[in-house]
């Protein structure tokens, strides 16, 4: 842990454990809403973002949330407005997002495929300062809008028809998740890397899931779930030098398969009682 | 006095086929309206139309009533996230961008119901008859003065149908208005103040808006539907047509 006493080390720390709190917070929504691999798709579509940043030679961060935002709201009108399904398209994102990124990088000058394998897993190393405050202020926000509007996004992901009636901006409330969730991709980038940041935002919630009784306690296991995972994953990848977004994925993914086994055995037991 | 809701010439389309056409009706202060009709009719589209979930293609709708609750014919999709009975109700509280649940409101809705004993369960471990208590609950919630009811009662005992039926008729002397849209007349029939009956027509939609007892003819075939019903359950379960003499009602 001597690892921890560099200044890049505990930057890395904090990005993960805002990533630990944010993802479950935003991915519980998706969830809900069966959309949940729409942050895949925006994790996909902000490939494009960074290729175009590297062959610009600009921020990764900013470019990538732009693009992030327009592919989640790409998303949300096709699903919305058109007879488009959701998952076909998440899907259009996500092929278009990859192809055109892929083709940006191999475009961009040399080294640009070493950056990109650093954002498509993570590294323990590219947090920077101005990053961090750029990524607290966005955590920030989206824990302001989901204390703000928890409630009402709730009852639209529960039953939008009946939100509808009860005059709740259903519509302003998809648009919303969605510019959250491509947030969350971003913030979750530098961490966890972007083809595995939807991971973080769905495991959490869907082990939570095998053992919450309610909407609100789920969500409360979710986040714990989730910060334990970003911390410990990242730690372990301190200790085995692997690339971050590995290692805290296969922890959420052995705590979600703990918590089915869990969930199946007390099945099991309540069938021979 | 102004109608709580007023439908005029109300004509629906969907996907090129008319479903409704020219339904016009109105419903008073503390009116309960029963909306009949087989299946297909329109009785959910009518439902869907008024609360302006789905456009229509002619006529209008004057809604007076500052509050409107609807319970929807289906339980939404659950089964992603646990969701409690008790978060449930609460979220038929839930107004624009206002939170403000009355935790009072929701204790009274769900012991209304008989599902406060269960608030802490999830809502998809419920039998259906729950879910359906669990969702007239959140319909109760914020004591609107319009309820849109779709089926509240299919799938719910009988001793649950009662409590639903004593609620209704209180919160109708309270001055709701109720729109309860259902198969048959059955329990409800002495809350009902009009009756409004769908059909599928190419001319209207409506083969009889109007106060009870029905017109002479339709009374007497409304009432052999009802009894065809009951010798069509009776045969499916081996009841004899004499057991069932004392439900048949023509």
């Amino acid at each position: 842990m001597e690892l921890l006493s560099y200044e890049f080390a505990q930057r890395a720390l904090i990005g993960a454990l805002l990533i630990g709190v944010l993802a479950p917070l935003v991915g519980i929504f998706l969830v809900q809403r069966r959309l949940a691999l729409l942050g895949d798709g925006v994790g996909h579509i902000a490939i494009t973002g960074v290729g175009l940043a590297l062959l610009m030679s600009w921020s990764p961060l900013p470019a990538a949330l732009l693009v992030a935002v327009f592919g989640a709201l790409f998303i949300e009108v096709l699903r919305d407005r058109s007879r488009v399904a959701a998952d076909v398209a998440i899907a259009v994102v996500f092929y278009g997002g990859l192809a055109l990124g892929v083709l940006l990088v191999s475009l961009a000058p040399g080294g640009a495929s070493t950056k990109l394998n650093t954002f498509l897993f993570g590294s323990l190393s590219t947090v920077s300062m101005s990053d961090l405050w750029v990524l607290g202020a966005m955590t920030l926000l989206i824990i302001l809008v989901i204390t703000f509007w928890g409630r009402q996004l709730f009852v639209a992901g529960l039953d939008s028809e009946v939100a509808m009636v009860q005059r709740i901006p259903v519509r302003v409330l998809g648009v919303v998740l969605s510019v959250m969730a491509a947030a969350t991709v971003v913030v979750g980038m530098r961490v966890v890397g972007l083809l595995l940041v939807s991971g973080i935002m769905v495991l959490p919630v869907a082990a939570a899931s095998q053992f919450g009784k309610s909407f609100s306690s789920t969500l409360g296991w979710a986040v714990l779930v989730g910060v334990v995972c970003a911390v410990g994953g990242l730690l372990l990848s301190f200790q085995v030098d692997v690339p971050p977004g590995p290692s805290i994925i296969l922890g959420a993914l052995v705590v979600f398969i703990l918590a089915v086994s869990w969930r199946l055995v007390r099945h099991l037991q309540g069938a021979r009682a | 006095m102004t109608p709580q809701l007023k439908a005029r010439d109300v004509s629906v389309s969907l996907g090129g086929a008319t479903v409704l056409k020219n339904v016009s009706f109105e419903l008073s202060k503390g009116e309960f309206l029963a909306v009949l009709g087989g299946n297909g009719s329109g009785k959910t589209t009518l439902l869907r139309a008024l609360l302006g979930l789905i456009p229509i293609s002619a006529g209008h709708v004057d809604i007076a009533a500052s509050e409107v609750a609807y319970m929807p014919q289906r339980l939404p999709n659950i089964g992603s996230v646990p969701v409690s009975v008790k978060e449930f109700a609460e979220a038929g509280a839930v107004r624009g961008v206002r939170a403000g649940v009355k935790p009072a409101s929701v204790q009274w809705a769900l012991e209304t119901v008989g599902m406060w004993p269960l608030r802490r369960r999830s809502v998809d471990s419920l039998s259906g008859g729950q879910q359906r208590l669990t969702m007239f609950a959140r319909a109760l919630v914020n004591r609107a003065e319009l309820l849109m009811l779709d089926e509240p009662s299919a799938g719910v005992d009988v001793e649950h149908q009662n409590e639903v039926l004593s609620c209704l008729q209180t919160l109708k002397t309270q001055n709701t208005s109720i729109i309860y849209v259902t198969h048959e007349l059955g329990l409800i029939e002495p809350l009902v103040d009009k009756v409004l009956v769908l059909e599928r027509s190419e001319r209207a939609s409506v083969e009889y808006f109007g106060a009870l007892p029905w017109p002479s003819g339709m009374y007497a075939d409304v009432h052999h539907h009802h009894d065809d019903a009951a010798l069509s359950l009776g045969a499916n379960l081996g009841v004899s047509h004499a057991d069932l003499s004392p439900l048949l009602k023509s």
